[in-house]
């Protein structure tokens, strides 16, 4: 153990803070740090790549010999399975293997029932036209309000459809503090269905090698769960040293991509039958009806506040469904801000639709939407700007800041609608026909996450005699920029100039082992471990320059900049190149790998959790009930900024797919068939570029001591305040409430109808 | 998709005479319509007989008195011509509008017209075959419907037609030219079209007939407006096309026409008749709009169809009077 002395925080507000490190941990960097790469705006390593279509993704891979892999699936939302019958598919053209998954029944419509290959992707999908199966429907449920229901067909026959959660929370005495409030709001808030819609499907490409080894290329977050979901299966007999997963680009996943899932069983279970690489990536249609998704909710809210905009209580009962699996919780509304009173109940409800997956900071939007509406009306009902109740109730020093930033950004004082639903908002006149028509709002809401990373990874940096540098990890980038991120920090810790001067590899289970891109934990856990490796490399570097020349400074510290190095030579002190200095080593080159360490105890500006905020504009047309999101301003703790850019795009597509959530995407069920009406990207809507705001994405570094890169993850905050900070707005153009998302025409049409007289409903 | 023939002929002759035949092919034109159907595998036609090649069905000729527009001309060549933009106004706007900038380079006049119903139970390969696939249900009636129609809702069938430029070309008053063998038969474009209880159907043209173009008489003035609930790459739910000879300030035989809330394209003669022979004022349009919106049945969840259309119908007409609010 050593200790280091570390200035931490952000600007205006500074502490010191002694650390105690693991032994061979270089010194965290903190706002003392001079760093010339990181915390700059570099485009991606691979950008060139995905712009010109060269990188390669799964679906994009094509092996000599490859047969072509479809899924056949249940096209009911619920059925006993007779009999499925190969025998034709067999026999049609191109049909190289083929095998039923032998379910007795089928729970969802999309639910796999078989799988076959052919020679052709054509070939198959008609094949498997051609399989058989003998259904007998049974009646299904698919809505959760109705699984609920005494006499509700069960969709596990063995159990209820309620599973009621234990993640409930309770402090406080919230009955006594709802009758002592001087406000007391009651509202339900619902939110929909989406779906992960990642625009790479889900997949694989397996092929088995001349010794009896997998090797599989997936679409994946993760992909040594992919390899340990296929050395678990007992299909076969695999070690995890003989079955390698490669995931080079991917593209996009949210959540839903974890494990080899039935789509990369049946690749390789296709080409161990067919004895020859098999493709098998889900259809558009597959992966909206069996790929994950968020499940939807209703949650009543209760809450209190004082005249002196104090929130004493908030309570929340909740239910939604997951579809086939649990998980339809919505996050606790008591962790935002002090509120002494808190209290939840959950049930996560079975329907007959596709499991739900973790999706981009589960069960937090939903939780946000209400909470967050809750607490600006709760403001309302003691007549006070719903931004200064949030400055006084909310525990974060992080926060306290972002507010006022993002506030200050988006022009609250100018832009608030002093009345709501009469006028144009802030700047003045509408700007389209039908003056009087159109309105104009702000609103406002927090975001909250954890997300520091923490050990399981370990990373391989080398240098070679060229001076060429190379890091290696298992982990993925599924688009997140990882690789972008790794190659600054490691071009910072050697002095080059920039992350281009890094090649990284990763995705490959050959490479040392790194987490799942899951609860934005992939940089943060990766990079503290690339950066001791590059650190140890630079040592070992520095050693051996200083064996070889003698005549240079007694440590690195100062003496690598700009990928260039100062030695002191006969002729005087001089930089020269990197490659030049790795070369007088006389060295074959430099390795090190170095394994993440756990989070040290920091400064604590995250015990209330990552930080963020969201401030949105948006105009509402009352003729047509069409909203338009002008303007969202994201304002995001990010702990260390490695690399602006990918972290300025993380925000802004996790703005995107916020907005889209919270005005289009909906997954429609019929309820009768259970099936899902719009499996396409028609009907399921996913706002286009037309349709986003400009998106002002401000990050907000924090200096917090848990790490020696101390980067946090990004990934999910950014998209759960945002359908919230709309819906606020919304209603400080309109005056009225929308607890329903998506905000589609219909459904704001109905709420500004259903008040023709604005009723407030604390009255 | 099934394996097909393809014919490719160079004129309309040798067209028509394969579409005579025991099993005819089945005619492709831009495809975007027709090979959406066949992926889905709920249309599996044996051969298909690609007109692509038929350069006599191609281009955009204008004279003294009409407009017509060759059934290949895609929709981004109407949008961006200026002889459409400057005669007939609701055709350009209609056309510019729909899909995407990636469809419309490669959607057709005519395959736009005779597109089939966009019903998610129809387009659905999931669902038995309904009354339009031949079936004995209608599974949205009862069931989601919040993209259907809400006019002729009694009939059996309540898809709606999901044409953009279709209402656009009954408000000009438009002909088509079709062609069954060697005999060109011109029709009012409304025929074209068939309500909800002909509900197998989209359009009424026969398996051998060809349409080969659109004629518009000029003099109108007109104008289009759609709502989508995305600003792209979608369809419209609810359109609104309006023409008028303008006398004086004062709008003469006034055509007002719906689309994408019936079952075909639907003219509103009560709102017509209000507005015949006045001097368009916006309090008029709004009257106007009322009256356009008279007599609609929704189903459960499509009501909000009738506020849209109500301020689509109003505004295509200010637009169509150059009285657009903020111009
Ligand atoms: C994403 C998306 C969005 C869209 N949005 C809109 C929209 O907003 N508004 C809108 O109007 N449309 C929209 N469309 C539909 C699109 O405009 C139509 O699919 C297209 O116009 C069809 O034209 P096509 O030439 O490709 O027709 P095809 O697919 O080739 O043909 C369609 C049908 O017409 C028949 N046919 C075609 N030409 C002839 C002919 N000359 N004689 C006889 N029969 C013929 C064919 O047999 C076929 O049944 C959208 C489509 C997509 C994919
Ligand atoms: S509305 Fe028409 S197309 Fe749709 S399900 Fe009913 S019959 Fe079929």
């Amino acid at each position: 153990m050593s200790e280091e002395k570390l200035v931490l925080g952000f600007e205006g507000h500074t502490v010191e803070k002694t650390v105690k490190l693991p032994e061979g941990e270089p010194r965290p960097w903190d706002l003392t740090s001079k760093l010339e790469v990181v915390g700059k705006h570099h485009p991606r390593v691979d950008g060139l790549l995905k712009a010109t279509g060269k990188a390669r993704y799964t679906h994009d891979v094509r092996l000599p010999g490859m047969l072509w892999g479809v899924l056949l699936r249940s096209p009911h939302g619920a059925a006993r399975v007779k009999s499925v019958d190969l025998t034709k598919a067999l026999a049609s053209p191109g049909v190289k293997a083929a095998f039923s998954l032998e379910k007795s029944e089928v729970r969802f419509h999309g639910d796999e029932v078989a799988a076959l290959c052919a020679e052709t992707l054509d070939q198959a999908r008609e094949a498997v036209r051609a399989i058989k199966v003998d259904y007998e429907v049974v009646p299904c449920v698919v809505d959760a309000t109705d699984a609920r229901k005494e006499d509700a067909p069960r969709v596990f026959a063995k159990r209820e459809n309620i599973l009621t959660s234990p993640m409930s929370q309770k402090r406080g005495d919230p009955a006594a503090a709802l009758s002592s409030a001087d406000k007391v709001v009651k509202a339900t808030y619902r939110t929909q269905v989406q779906t992960h819609s990642a625009l790479e499907t889900h997949g694989v490409v397996a092929r088995w090698e001349d010794d009896g080894s997998l090797t599989c290329y997936a679409s994946t977050q993760g992909t040594f769960s992919v390899r340990d979901g296929l050395t678990a299966q007992k299909l076969w007999k695999l070690k995890a040293s003989e079955c390698r997963v490669i995931a080079e680009h991917v593209g996009g996943g949210f959540g839903a991509k974890f494990g080899p899932g039935v789509e990369g069983v049946a690749a390789a279970r296709l080409a161990k039958e067919a004895k020859a690489p098999v493709w098998l990536m889900v259809d558009r249609k597959g992966e909206h009806l069996s790929c994950g998704n968020r499940p939807d909710s209703v949650q009543e809210m209760q809450g209190g506040i004082t005249t002196d905009w104090k929130l004493t209580v908030l309570t929340v009962s909740s239910y939604g469904t997951g579809g086939v699996a649990a998980g339809a919780g919505v996050y606790n509304p008591g962790d935002y801000y002090k509120v002494p009173n808190v209290e939840k109940r959950e049930e996560s409800v079975f329907t007959n639709a596709g499991g739900a997956r973790a999706f981009r900071a589960p069960g937090h939007p939903q939780g946000c939407f209400a909470l967050e509406q809750m607490v600006d009306e709760l403001a309302d009902a003691i007549g006070m700007d719903p931004l200064e109740v949030r400055l006084k109730n909310d525990p974060s020093v992080v926060r306290q800041e972002e507010w006022k930033i993002g506030a200050e950004r988006i022009g609250w004082k100018e832009k608030r609608n002093k009345t709501p639903g009469r006028g144009a908002g802030g700047d003045g006149a509408p700007p389209r026909p039908y003056a009087g028509t159109v309105l104009r709002g702000v609103g406002c809401a927090a975001a909250r996450w954890g997300g520091h990373g923490g050990p399981g990874a370990t990373v391989l940096v080398k240098v070679d005699e060229d001076g060429s540098v190379e890091v290696r990890s298992g982990a993925q980038d599924i688009g997140t920029g990882t690789r972008t991120v790794l190659a600054a920090i490691v071009a910072e810790e050697l002095g080059l100039e920039g992350p281009e001067a890094v090649k990284v590899f990763l995705g490959d289970t050959r490479d040392p082992v790194g987490p799942g891109s899951g609860g934005s934990r992939t940089a943060s856990s990766i990079a503290p471990a690339a950066r001791s490796a590059a650190a140890q490399v630079k040592d070992a570097f520095w050693a051996a320059l200083k064996k070889a020349l003698m005549k240079v400074a007694d440590s690195p510290e100062g003496q690598m900049k700009g990928g260039k190095v100062l030695l002191d030579l006969n002729s005087g002190p001089k930089w020269i190149p990197f490659a030049e200095a790795v070369k007088k080593t006389g060295k074959k080159g430099f390795q090190a790998s170095a394994d993440r360490q756990d989070n040290y105890k920091g400064a604590g500006f995250h015990e209330q959790g990552v930080a963020g905020c969201q401030f949105a504009e948006v105009e509402v047309d009352l003729e047509t009930g069409k909203i338009r999101v002008l303007r969202v301003v994201a304002v995001q703790d990010m702990g260390t900024i490695v690399d602006a850019l990918t972290a300025e795009s993380q925000v802004i597509g996790a703005v995107i797919q916020g907005v889209s959530y919270a005005l289009f995407e909906e997954r429609i069920m019929d309820r009768r068939s259970g099936r899902m009406l719009n499996a396409d990207f028609l009907h399921y809507k996913i706002a286009a570029p037309a349709d986003c705001p400009e998106i002002v994405p401000i990050l907000f570094p924090v200096a917090a001591g848990m790490n020696n890169v101390g980067l946090l993850g990004l990934g999910e905050p950014p998209t759960i305040p945002t359908a919230a900070a709309i819906a606020n707005a919304f209603a400080n153009a309109t005056g009225v409430r929308l607890r329903e998302i998506p905000m589609t025409p219909a459904r704001v049409l109905a709420a500004l109808e259903g008040s023709a007289k604005p009723k407030k409903e604390w009255r | 998709m099934n394996a097909f023939d393809l014919l490719r002929p160079r004129d309309i002759e040798t067209a028509t005479k394969a579409l005579k035949g025991e099993s005819p092919p089945v005619v492709k034109a831009g495809g975007m319509d027709l090979l959406d159907r066949m992926k889905e595998g709920i249309d599996r036609p044996a051969a298909l007989l690609d007109i692509q090649k038929i350069d006599s069905l191609r281009g955009i000729d204008a004279t003294q008195s009409s407009l017509t527009i060759g059934a290949l001309a895609t929709l981004a060549e109407i949008a961006a011509s200026e002889a459409v933009r400057k005669q007939a106004r609701a055709l350009a706007e209609a056309a510019g509008e729909a899909a995407t900038p990636q469809v419309r380079s490669v959607a057709t006049l005519g395959g736009n017209l005779l597109q089939r119903s966009r019903c998610w139970y129809y387009r659905s390969s999931d669902f038995e075959p309904c009354l339009k696939r031949g079936g004995k249900e209608c599974f949205a009636k009862e069931g989601r419907n919040k993209i259907h129609a809400i006019f002729g809702t009694e009939a059996p069938c309540v898809a709606v037609h999901p044409s953009s430029l279709a209402p656009a070309l009954v408000a000009l008053d438009a002909t088509v030219g079709v062609v069954r063998e060697k005999t060109l038969v011109t029709k009012p474009i409304a025929d074209v079209f068939v309500d909800g209880t002909t509900c197998d159907r989209d359009h009424a043209l026969a398996p051998d007939e060809l349409l080969a173009s659109v004629s518009i008489p000029l003099g109108r003035r007109s104008a289009y407006r759609e709502f989508q609930e995305r600003a792209t790459y979608d369809w419209a739910l609810a359109s609104c096309a309006v023409s008028f000879v303008w006398r004086d300030g004062v709008c003469a035989e006034p055509r007002i026409v719906l689309g994408a809330v019936a079952h075909r394209p639907v003219r509103r003669e009560a709102a017509e008749a209000h507005l015949a022979g006045k001097k368009l004022t916006p309090e008029l349009a709004r009257e106007v709009a009322a009256k356009a919106l008279e007599g609609a049945k929704p189903l459960a969840e499509n009501g909000y169809k009738i506020q849209i259309a109500r301020a689509l119908v109003m505004r295509a007409l200010l637009a169509a009077a150059g009285m657009e609010a903020g111009k």
